[in-house]
Protein backbone atom coordinates (compact mmCIF):
# COMPACT_ATOMS: atom_id res chain seq x y z
CA UNK A 1 0.00 0.00 0.00
CA UNK A 2 1.32 3.39 -0.89
CA UNK A 3 1.97 5.72 2.09
CA UNK A 4 -0.63 8.91 2.04
CA UNK A 5 1.22 12.11 1.38
CA UNK A 6 0.22 13.16 4.97
CA UNK A 7 2.13 11.06 6.25
CA UNK A 8 5.33 12.21 3.83
CA UNK A 9 4.00 9.48 1.08
CA UNK A 10 4.69 10.45 -2.71
CA UNK A 11 1.88 12.89 -3.46
CA UNK A 12 -0.92 11.98 -6.73
CA UNK A 13 -0.38 15.21 -8.30
CA UNK A 14 2.62 16.94 -7.87
CA UNK A 15 1.20 19.34 -10.65
CA UNK A 16 -0.98 22.97 -9.62
CA UNK A 17 -4.67 22.27 -9.15
CA UNK A 18 -6.28 24.44 -11.28
CA UNK A 19 -7.82 27.80 -9.83
CA UNK A 20 -11.90 27.89 -10.03
CA UNK A 21 -13.04 29.28 -13.05
CA UNK A 22 -16.19 29.03 -15.30
CA UNK A 23 -14.82 31.92 -17.16
CA UNK A 24 -14.11 31.85 -20.97
CA UNK A 25 -11.14 33.43 -21.83
CA UNK A 26 -11.26 34.09 -25.63
CA UNK A 27 -9.85 36.44 -28.14
CA UNK A 28 -12.69 38.69 -29.01
CA UNK A 29 -13.32 39.69 -24.97
CA UNK A 30 -10.68 42.51 -25.26
CA UNK A 31 -12.82 44.32 -27.93
CA UNK A 32 -16.20 44.04 -26.60
CA UNK A 33 -14.55 45.30 -22.82
CA UNK A 34 -13.68 48.13 -25.76
CA UNK A 35 -16.92 49.13 -27.28
CA UNK A 36 -18.62 48.80 -23.89
CA UNK A 37 -16.62 51.52 -22.55
CA UNK A 38 -17.70 53.74 -25.33
CA UNK A 39 -21.27 52.51 -25.02
CA UNK A 40 -21.64 52.57 -21.37
CA UNK A 41 -18.93 54.82 -19.57
CA UNK A 42 -21.27 57.74 -20.36
CA UNK A 43 -23.37 59.42 -16.96
CA UNK A 44 -26.61 58.70 -17.08
CA UNK A 45 -26.33 56.00 -19.86
CA UNK A 46 -27.57 52.58 -19.41
CA UNK A 47 -27.23 51.21 -22.77
CA UNK A 48 -25.15 48.26 -21.90
CA UNK A 49 -27.19 47.30 -18.85
CA UNK A 50 -30.69 47.41 -20.67
CA UNK A 51 -28.98 45.17 -23.81
CA UNK A 52 -28.28 42.28 -21.07
CA UNK A 53 -31.25 42.64 -19.11
CA UNK A 54 -33.00 42.06 -22.81
CA UNK A 55 -30.66 39.13 -23.40
CA UNK A 56 -31.48 37.58 -20.26
CA UNK A 57 -35.14 37.79 -20.42
CA UNK A 58 -35.09 36.59 -24.26
CA UNK A 59 -32.04 33.92 -23.70
CA UNK A 60 -33.68 32.23 -20.13
CA UNK A 61 -37.63 32.99 -22.23
CA UNK A 62 -39.01 35.40 -19.37
CA UNK A 63 -40.54 39.07 -20.08
CA UNK A 64 -38.40 40.80 -17.75
CA UNK A 65 -34.70 40.85 -16.47
CA UNK A 66 -33.87 43.22 -13.84
CA UNK A 67 -29.58 43.27 -13.41
CA UNK A 68 -28.77 44.06 -9.78
CA UNK A 69 -25.12 44.25 -8.11
CA UNK A 70 -25.19 40.19 -6.88
CA UNK A 71 -26.70 37.11 -6.52
CA UNK A 72 -27.25 38.36 -3.29
CA UNK A 73 -29.12 41.69 -3.57
CA UNK A 74 -31.09 39.81 -6.62
CA UNK A 75 -32.68 37.47 -3.73
CA UNK A 76 -33.51 40.86 -1.53
CA UNK A 77 -35.11 42.59 -4.94
CA UNK A 78 -37.23 39.26 -5.26
CA UNK A 79 -38.05 39.40 -2.08
CA UNK A 80 -39.51 43.37 -1.84
CA UNK A 81 -40.64 42.50 -5.68
CA UNK A 82 -43.51 40.31 -4.07
CA UNK A 83 -44.14 42.46 -1.00
CA UNK A 84 -42.14 40.26 1.68
CA UNK A 85 -42.13 42.20 4.51
CA UNK A 86 -42.54 42.47 8.43
CA UNK A 87 -44.78 39.61 9.76
CA UNK A 88 -44.29 37.49 6.70
CA UNK A 89 -42.76 34.00 6.23
CA UNK A 90 -40.21 32.39 3.24
CA UNK A 91 -39.52 29.32 3.08
CA UNK A 92 -36.15 28.38 1.95
CA UNK A 93 -34.03 25.40 2.41
CA UNK A 94 -31.82 24.27 5.68
CA UNK A 95 -28.41 23.60 3.13
CA UNK A 96 -27.76 26.32 0.93
CA UNK A 97 -25.74 29.87 1.32
CA UNK A 98 -26.97 32.13 3.45
CA UNK A 99 -27.78 34.81 0.94
CA UNK A 100 -30.97 32.60 0.33
CA UNK A 101 -32.68 32.70 4.05
CA UNK A 102 -30.33 36.34 5.18
CA UNK A 103 -32.32 38.43 1.94
CA UNK A 104 -35.42 37.01 3.79
CA UNK A 105 -34.19 38.79 7.28
CA UNK A 106 -32.97 41.99 5.52
CA UNK A 107 -36.85 42.60 3.80
CA UNK A 108 -37.96 41.79 7.86
CA UNK A 109 -39.37 38.80 7.44
CA UNK A 110 -38.28 35.33 8.85
CA UNK A 111 -37.27 32.54 6.71
CA UNK A 112 -38.59 29.04 7.65
CA UNK A 113 -36.15 26.37 6.94
CA UNK A 114 -37.32 22.96 5.60
CA UNK A 115 -35.42 19.96 4.38
CA UNK A 116 -34.34 18.63 0.74
CA UNK A 117 -35.29 15.22 -0.76
CA UNK A 118 -33.05 12.68 -2.22
CA UNK A 119 -32.04 15.37 -5.00
CA UNK A 120 -31.02 17.21 -2.18
CA UNK A 121 -32.87 20.36 -3.01
CA UNK A 122 -36.44 21.18 -1.14
CA UNK A 123 -38.84 18.52 -0.36
CA UNK A 124 -42.42 19.62 -1.80
CA UNK A 125 -43.73 17.86 1.01
CA UNK A 126 -41.72 19.42 3.64
CA UNK A 127 -43.05 22.79 1.64
CA UNK A 128 -46.78 21.64 1.55
CA UNK A 129 -46.02 21.13 5.63
CA UNK A 130 -44.74 24.20 6.07
CA UNK A 131 -46.86 26.60 4.53
CA UNK A 132 -49.03 28.38 6.61
CA UNK A 133 -51.60 31.78 6.72
CA UNK A 134 -48.14 33.69 7.15
CA UNK A 135 -46.49 32.26 4.44
CA UNK A 136 -45.64 34.99 1.60
CA UNK A 137 -43.05 33.39 -1.10
CA UNK A 138 -41.06 30.09 -1.50
CA UNK A 139 -37.30 30.12 -2.42
CA UNK A 140 -36.33 26.84 -4.16
CA UNK A 141 -32.63 26.58 -4.81
CA UNK A 142 -31.69 24.66 -7.68
CA UNK A 143 -28.48 23.05 -5.80
CA UNK A 144 -25.42 22.67 -7.78
CA UNK A 145 -27.30 23.00 -10.76
CA UNK A 146 -29.69 20.44 -9.88
CA UNK A 147 -33.07 21.09 -10.84
CA UNK A 148 -34.42 18.38 -8.37
CA UNK A 149 -37.80 18.52 -7.06
CA UNK A 150 -38.30 21.90 -8.76
CA UNK A 151 -41.13 20.75 -10.51
CA UNK A 152 -43.03 19.25 -7.37
CA UNK A 153 -42.43 22.72 -5.52
CA UNK A 154 -43.90 24.68 -8.33
CA UNK A 155 -46.98 22.63 -8.36
CA UNK A 156 -47.26 22.72 -4.33
CA UNK A 157 -47.03 26.72 -4.72
CA UNK A 158 -49.65 27.01 -7.69
CA UNK A 159 -51.73 24.96 -5.39
CA UNK A 160 -51.23 27.46 -2.17
CA UNK A 161 -51.09 30.52 -4.22
CA UNK A 162 -47.61 31.35 -3.05
CA UNK A 163 -45.38 32.84 -5.50
CA UNK A 164 -42.03 31.11 -6.42
CA UNK A 165 -38.59 32.35 -6.27
CA UNK A 166 -36.26 30.17 -8.10
CA UNK A 167 -32.72 30.82 -6.50
CA UNK A 168 -30.81 29.55 -9.63
CA UNK A 169 -27.56 30.90 -8.99
CA UNK A 170 -25.64 27.89 -9.76
CA UNK A 171 -28.33 26.37 -12.13
CA UNK A 172 -28.06 29.44 -15.14
CA UNK A 173 -27.04 26.37 -17.40
CA UNK A 174 -28.92 23.13 -16.84
CA UNK A 175 -32.02 22.27 -18.67
CA UNK A 176 -35.35 20.89 -18.15
CA UNK A 177 -37.19 19.09 -20.92
CA UNK A 178 -34.33 21.22 -23.12
CA UNK A 179 -35.47 24.36 -21.47
CA UNK A 180 -33.15 26.50 -19.58
CA UNK A 181 -34.21 26.02 -15.93
CA UNK A 182 -33.35 29.80 -15.44
CA UNK A 183 -37.06 29.70 -17.29
CA UNK A 184 -38.82 28.18 -14.39
CA UNK A 185 -40.53 29.87 -10.86
CA UNK A 186 -42.18 33.19 -10.44
CA UNK A 187 -39.02 34.80 -10.35
CA UNK A 188 -35.56 33.55 -11.31
CA UNK A 189 -32.47 34.85 -9.41
CA UNK A 190 -29.48 34.60 -10.88
CA UNK A 191 -25.74 35.29 -9.75
CA UNK A 192 -23.17 36.80 -11.60
CA UNK A 193 -20.20 35.45 -9.35
CA UNK A 194 -17.27 34.36 -10.44
CA UNK A 195 -17.48 30.71 -9.38
CA UNK A 196 -20.98 30.81 -11.36
CA UNK A 197 -22.05 30.08 -14.94
CA UNK A 198 -22.12 33.39 -15.92
CA UNK A 199 -19.15 35.32 -14.21
CA UNK A 200 -18.65 38.57 -13.72
CA UNK A 201 -17.20 39.06 -11.14
CA UNK A 202 -20.09 39.93 -9.50
CA UNK A 203 -23.44 40.73 -10.22
CA UNK A 204 -26.75 39.04 -10.21
CA UNK A 205 -30.35 39.49 -11.86
CA UNK A 206 -34.11 39.10 -11.24
CA UNK A 207 -35.91 37.74 -14.53
CA UNK A 208 -39.69 37.03 -14.52
CA UNK A 209 -42.51 37.27 -16.20
CA UNK A 210 -45.16 39.48 -14.58
CA UNK A 211 -45.24 43.29 -15.14
CA UNK A 212 -46.05 44.10 -12.15
CA UNK A 213 -43.24 42.53 -10.23
CA UNK A 214 -40.50 43.52 -12.75
CA UNK A 215 -41.62 47.25 -12.35
CA UNK A 216 -41.26 46.61 -8.13
CA UNK A 217 -37.90 45.02 -8.63
CA UNK A 218 -36.65 47.82 -10.93
CA UNK A 219 -37.80 50.54 -8.54
CA UNK A 220 -36.48 48.72 -4.97
CA UNK A 221 -32.83 47.90 -6.92
CA UNK A 222 -32.82 51.69 -7.84
CA UNK A 223 -34.02 53.57 -4.70
CA UNK A 224 -37.42 52.90 -4.84
CA UNK A 225 -37.15 56.06 -8.00
CA UNK A 226 -40.33 56.73 -9.52
CA UNK A 227 -41.27 59.09 -12.38
CA UNK A 228 -43.89 61.14 -12.07
CA UNK A 229 -45.76 58.76 -14.22
CA UNK A 230 -45.79 56.22 -11.43
CA UNK A 231 -43.03 54.36 -13.77
CA UNK A 232 -39.70 52.97 -12.49
CA UNK A 233 -36.38 55.12 -13.84
CA UNK A 234 -34.15 53.09 -16.28
CA UNK A 235 -36.88 51.40 -18.05
CA UNK A 236 -37.04 54.26 -20.61
CA UNK A 237 -34.50 57.09 -19.46
CA UNK A 238 -35.73 60.12 -18.84
CA UNK A 239 -34.13 62.64 -17.14
CA UNK A 240 -36.28 65.62 -17.64
CA UNK A 241 -39.17 64.31 -15.69
CA UNK A 242 -39.05 64.53 -11.92
CA UNK A 243 -39.13 61.64 -9.61
CA UNK A 244 -40.44 60.40 -6.41
CA UNK A 245 -39.32 57.73 -3.88
CA UNK A 246 -42.64 55.95 -2.34
CA UNK A 247 -40.38 53.86 -0.44
CA UNK A 248 -37.43 52.90 0.92
CA UNK A 249 -35.34 51.06 -1.59
CA UNK A 250 -31.63 50.77 -1.93
CA UNK A 251 -28.65 51.05 -4.93
CA UNK A 252 -28.29 47.52 -6.36
CA UNK A 253 -27.31 48.70 -9.37
CA UNK A 254 -25.15 46.98 -11.58
CA UNK A 255 -22.21 48.73 -13.25
CA UNK A 256 -21.52 48.51 -17.41
CA UNK A 257 -18.36 46.22 -18.04
CA UNK A 258 -20.18 43.57 -15.51
CA UNK A 259 -23.42 43.91 -17.80
CA UNK A 260 -20.80 43.27 -20.72
CA UNK A 261 -19.35 40.09 -19.05
CA UNK A 262 -22.80 38.87 -18.33
CA UNK A 263 -23.30 38.75 -22.27
CA UNK A 264 -20.35 37.11 -22.90
CA UNK A 265 -20.88 34.38 -20.65
CA UNK A 266 -24.13 34.11 -22.21
CA UNK A 267 -22.28 33.35 -25.71
CA UNK A 268 -20.67 30.99 -24.18
CA UNK A 269 -23.30 29.28 -21.47
CA UNK A 270 -24.32 26.39 -23.90
CA UNK A 271 -20.75 25.15 -24.28
CA UNK A 272 -20.24 25.43 -20.50
CA UNK A 273 -22.82 23.41 -20.09
CA UNK A 274 -21.29 20.31 -22.17
CA UNK A 275 -18.58 20.88 -20.27
CA UNK A 276 -19.96 20.83 -16.90
CA UNK A 277 -22.43 18.02 -17.76
CA UNK A 278 -19.69 16.26 -18.99
CA UNK A 279 -17.24 16.45 -15.54
CA UNK A 280 -20.33 16.10 -13.18
CA UNK A 281 -21.31 12.91 -15.03
CA UNK A 282 -17.45 11.20 -15.24
CA UNK A 283 -17.91 11.43 -11.03
CA UNK A 284 -21.67 10.02 -11.35
CA UNK A 285 -20.12 6.73 -12.86
CA UNK A 286 -16.29 6.73 -11.38
CA UNK A 287 -16.95 7.86 -7.51
CA UNK A 288 -20.13 5.91 -6.62
CA UNK A 289 -17.96 3.03 -4.79
CA UNK A 290 -17.44 6.01 -2.00
CA UNK A 291 -21.23 7.26 -2.10
CA UNK A 292 -24.06 8.48 -3.06
CA UNK A 293 -24.90 11.10 -5.57
CA UNK A 294 -28.57 13.17 -5.46
CA UNK A 295 -30.96 11.97 -7.44
CA UNK A 296 -31.80 14.00 -10.95
CA UNK A 297 -35.04 13.98 -12.75
CA UNK A 298 -35.20 11.85 -15.84
CA UNK A 299 -35.91 15.15 -18.00
CA UNK A 300 -33.22 17.56 -16.90
CA UNK A 301 -29.44 17.96 -17.71
CA UNK A 302 -27.42 19.20 -15.34
CA UNK A 303 -24.62 21.45 -15.67
CA UNK A 304 -23.05 20.89 -12.20
CA UNK A 305 -21.47 23.58 -10.49
CA UNK A 306 -20.09 20.86 -8.72
CA UNK A 307 -20.83 17.26 -7.42
CA UNK A 308 -21.57 16.67 -4.36
CA UNK A 309 -20.39 12.96 -3.18
CA UNK A 310 -22.02 11.66 0.29
CA UNK A 311 -19.93 9.26 1.52
CA UNK A 312 -20.86 5.62 2.57
CA UNK A 313 -20.97 5.36 6.61
CA UNK A 314 -17.32 4.34 7.89
CA UNK A 315 -15.82 7.01 5.63
CA UNK A 316 -14.65 10.48 7.35
CA UNK A 317 -15.87 13.29 4.76
CA UNK A 318 -13.64 15.65 7.00
CA UNK A 319 -10.17 13.12 7.42
CA UNK A 320 -10.95 12.62 3.68
CA UNK A 321 -10.85 16.41 2.59
CA UNK A 322 -7.46 16.77 4.67
CA UNK A 323 -6.15 13.83 2.97
CA UNK A 324 -7.15 14.87 -0.61
CA UNK A 325 -5.67 18.09 0.11
CA UNK A 326 -2.22 16.18 0.84
CA UNK A 327 -2.81 14.62 -2.02
CA UNK A 328 -2.48 17.23 -3.82
CA UNK A 329 -6.09 17.23 -5.03
CA UNK A 330 -7.90 19.77 -2.99
CA UNK A 331 -11.64 20.24 -3.01
CA UNK A 332 -13.55 23.20 -1.78
CA UNK A 333 -15.64 23.15 1.12
CA UNK A 334 -19.12 23.70 0.72
CA UNK A 335 -22.08 23.40 3.43
CA UNK A 336 -20.38 22.30 6.50
CA UNK A 337 -23.33 23.59 8.14
CA UNK A 338 -27.05 23.56 8.44
CA UNK A 339 -28.21 27.34 7.99
CA UNK A 340 -30.79 27.06 10.93
CA UNK A 341 -27.69 26.31 12.97
CA UNK A 342 -25.76 29.48 12.14
CA UNK A 343 -25.56 31.71 14.61
CA UNK A 344 -27.59 34.46 12.84
CA UNK A 345 -30.34 32.13 12.84
CA UNK A 346 -30.17 30.68 16.47
CA UNK A 347 -32.84 32.37 17.58
CA UNK A 348 -35.31 30.38 15.44
CA UNK A 349 -34.97 27.69 17.77
CA UNK A 350 -33.15 24.14 16.72
CA UNK A 351 -34.04 22.36 14.31
CA UNK A 352 -33.28 18.98 12.74
CA UNK A 353 -33.44 18.06 9.32
CA UNK A 354 -32.11 14.58 8.24
CA UNK A 355 -31.51 14.54 4.77
CA UNK A 356 -29.23 18.39 5.46
CA UNK A 357 -27.96 16.40 7.95
CA UNK A 358 -26.35 13.64 5.89
CA UNK A 359 -25.52 16.10 3.36
CA UNK A 360 -23.27 18.73 5.54
CA UNK A 361 -21.90 16.10 7.70
CA UNK A 362 -20.95 13.55 4.64
CA UNK A 363 -20.58 15.28 1.90
CA UNK A 364 -17.44 15.96 -0.93
CA UNK A 365 -18.08 18.32 -3.17
CA UNK A 366 -16.09 17.82 -6.58
CA UNK A 367 -15.73 20.24 -9.26
CA UNK A 368 -16.50 21.08 -12.45
CA UNK A 369 -15.48 24.14 -13.24
CA UNK A 370 -13.70 25.08 -16.68
CA UNK A 371 -10.61 24.29 -15.00
CA UNK A 372 -10.71 20.50 -14.50
CA UNK A 373 -10.77 18.24 -17.14
CA UNK A 374 -10.63 14.10 -17.18
CA UNK A 375 -6.84 14.19 -16.06
CA UNK A 376 -7.47 16.04 -12.68
CA UNK A 377 -10.50 13.92 -12.93
CA UNK A 378 -8.61 10.89 -12.53
CA UNK A 379 -6.24 12.16 -10.33
CA UNK A 380 -8.94 12.62 -8.06
CA UNK A 381 -9.68 9.39 -8.49
CA UNK A 382 -6.68 7.83 -7.57
CA UNK A 383 -6.29 10.19 -4.71
CA UNK A 384 -9.79 8.97 -3.18
CA UNK A 385 -8.90 4.72 -3.81
CA UNK A 386 -5.46 5.60 -1.67
CA UNK A 387 -7.07 7.48 0.73
CA UNK A 388 -9.94 5.16 1.74
CA UNK A 389 -7.61 2.15 1.16
CA UNK A 390 -5.41 3.41 3.50
CA UNK A 391 -8.12 4.79 6.09
CA UNK A 392 -10.76 2.69 6.14
CA UNK A 393 -10.37 -0.52 4.21
CA UNK A 394 -6.60 -1.91 6.00
CA UNK A 395 -6.89 -0.68 9.53
CA UNK B 1 -4.41 19.93 33.05
CA UNK B 2 -3.48 17.96 36.60
CA UNK B 3 -0.18 16.35 36.88
CA UNK B 4 -2.10 12.77 37.85
CA UNK B 5 -4.22 12.89 34.88
CA UNK B 6 -3.01 10.54 32.02
CA UNK B 7 -3.40 10.65 28.46
CA UNK B 8 -3.32 8.33 25.63
CA UNK B 9 -3.85 8.78 21.79
CA UNK B 10 -7.34 8.99 20.88
CA UNK B 11 -8.56 5.55 18.74
CA UNK B 12 -8.96 7.09 15.82
CA UNK B 13 -6.14 8.50 15.38
CA UNK B 14 -3.55 6.54 13.09
CA UNK B 15 0.14 7.04 14.20
CA UNK B 16 3.49 7.51 11.91
CA UNK B 17 6.87 7.27 12.70
CA UNK B 18 9.37 9.03 10.58
CA UNK B 19 12.43 9.05 11.61
CA UNK B 20 12.98 12.55 12.96
CA UNK B 21 9.17 13.41 12.64
CA UNK B 22 6.25 11.64 14.28
CA UNK B 23 3.04 12.17 12.90
CA UNK B 24 -0.68 11.32 14.24
CA UNK B 25 -3.51 11.74 11.73
CA UNK B 26 -7.19 11.75 13.17
CA UNK B 27 -9.15 9.42 10.79
CA UNK B 28 -12.73 10.72 11.64
CA UNK B 29 -11.94 14.32 11.94
CA UNK B 30 -9.12 15.16 9.74
CA UNK B 31 -7.27 16.78 12.89
CA UNK B 32 -3.42 16.34 11.67
CA UNK B 33 -0.40 17.38 14.03
CA UNK B 34 3.32 16.47 12.93
CA UNK B 35 6.51 17.49 15.11
CA UNK B 36 10.01 16.44 15.22
CA UNK B 37 12.54 17.51 18.67
CA UNK B 38 10.22 17.06 21.67
CA UNK B 39 7.45 16.97 20.20
CA UNK B 40 7.86 13.87 18.34
CA UNK B 41 9.28 11.99 21.73
CA UNK B 42 6.30 13.00 23.46
CA UNK B 43 3.75 11.17 20.41
CA UNK B 44 5.97 8.25 20.60
CA UNK B 45 5.85 7.89 23.94
CA UNK B 46 1.96 8.21 24.16
CA UNK B 47 2.11 5.80 20.91
CA UNK B 48 4.05 3.27 23.41
CA UNK B 49 0.83 3.67 25.72
CA UNK B 50 -1.05 6.00 27.88
CA UNK B 51 1.32 8.03 30.43
CA UNK B 52 1.08 10.73 33.13
CA UNK B 53 2.64 14.60 32.15
CA UNK B 54 5.52 13.42 35.07
CA UNK B 55 5.95 10.35 33.29
CA UNK B 56 6.18 11.98 29.78
CA UNK B 57 8.21 15.35 31.50
CA UNK B 58 10.90 11.96 32.36
CA UNK B 59 11.14 10.77 28.99
CA UNK B 60 12.40 14.51 27.96
CA UNK B 61 14.77 15.31 30.43
CA UNK B 62 15.76 11.60 29.83
CA UNK B 63 16.09 11.97 25.53
CA UNK B 64 17.65 15.57 25.93
CA UNK B 65 19.13 16.00 28.56
CA UNK B 66 17.42 18.86 30.06
CA UNK B 67 17.72 19.76 33.99
CA UNK B 68 14.80 20.22 36.21
CA UNK B 69 15.70 23.93 36.53
CA UNK B 70 14.50 23.68 32.65
CA UNK B 71 10.20 24.45 32.31
CA UNK B 72 10.33 21.08 31.19
CA UNK B 73 6.38 20.97 32.88
CA UNK B 74 5.25 23.89 31.22
CA UNK B 75 5.95 23.29 27.84
CA UNK B 76 4.35 20.12 28.21
CA UNK B 77 1.16 21.21 29.35
CA UNK B 78 0.65 23.56 26.86
CA UNK B 79 1.60 20.65 24.30
CA UNK B 80 -0.65 18.44 25.80
CA UNK B 81 -3.82 20.60 26.12
CA UNK B 82 -3.40 21.94 22.50
CA UNK B 83 -3.48 18.07 21.56
CA UNK B 84 -6.45 17.49 23.64
CA UNK B 85 -8.26 20.61 22.08
CA UNK B 86 -7.55 19.04 18.52
CA UNK B 87 -8.96 15.59 19.89
CA UNK B 88 -5.62 14.19 19.04
CA UNK B 89 -5.42 13.02 22.65
CA UNK B 90 -7.82 11.94 25.30
CA UNK B 91 -7.36 11.54 28.84
CA UNK B 92 -7.82 7.98 30.43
Amino acid sequence: MTELALFGGTKVREEPWPAQTMFARTDDLQAKLLASCERGLSLFTTDEVARAESRLAGFFGLAHAVCVSSGTAALETACHAVGVGPGDEVIVPAATYIATASAVSRAGATPVFADSDETLTLDPAAVRAAIGPRTKAVIFVSLFGNPGSLAGVIEVCREAGVPLIHDCAQGAASTLDGKWIAGLGDLVCLSFYESKHLPAGEGGAVLTGDEAVFRRAKAFSNMWELRSDGLPTHIEPDYLRPVSYPAIGTNFRMPSLTATLVMHGLDHLRELAEHCHEIGEQYRRRFTEWGELPSVPGNARVAWYAQPLLLRPGFARDAAWKALMYEGTPLGRYYYTMLPEQEAFTELGAQEFPVTRRLVDTALVLPTHRGISLSEVDDLEKSMKKIVDALWRQR
Amino acid sequence: MTNDATYRLTDTVIYRDQGENATVFDAVTGEIFSGNGSAAAVLRALQRGSATPAQLAAVLRDEFAVGEADDVAGSLEAFLADLLARGLVSRV
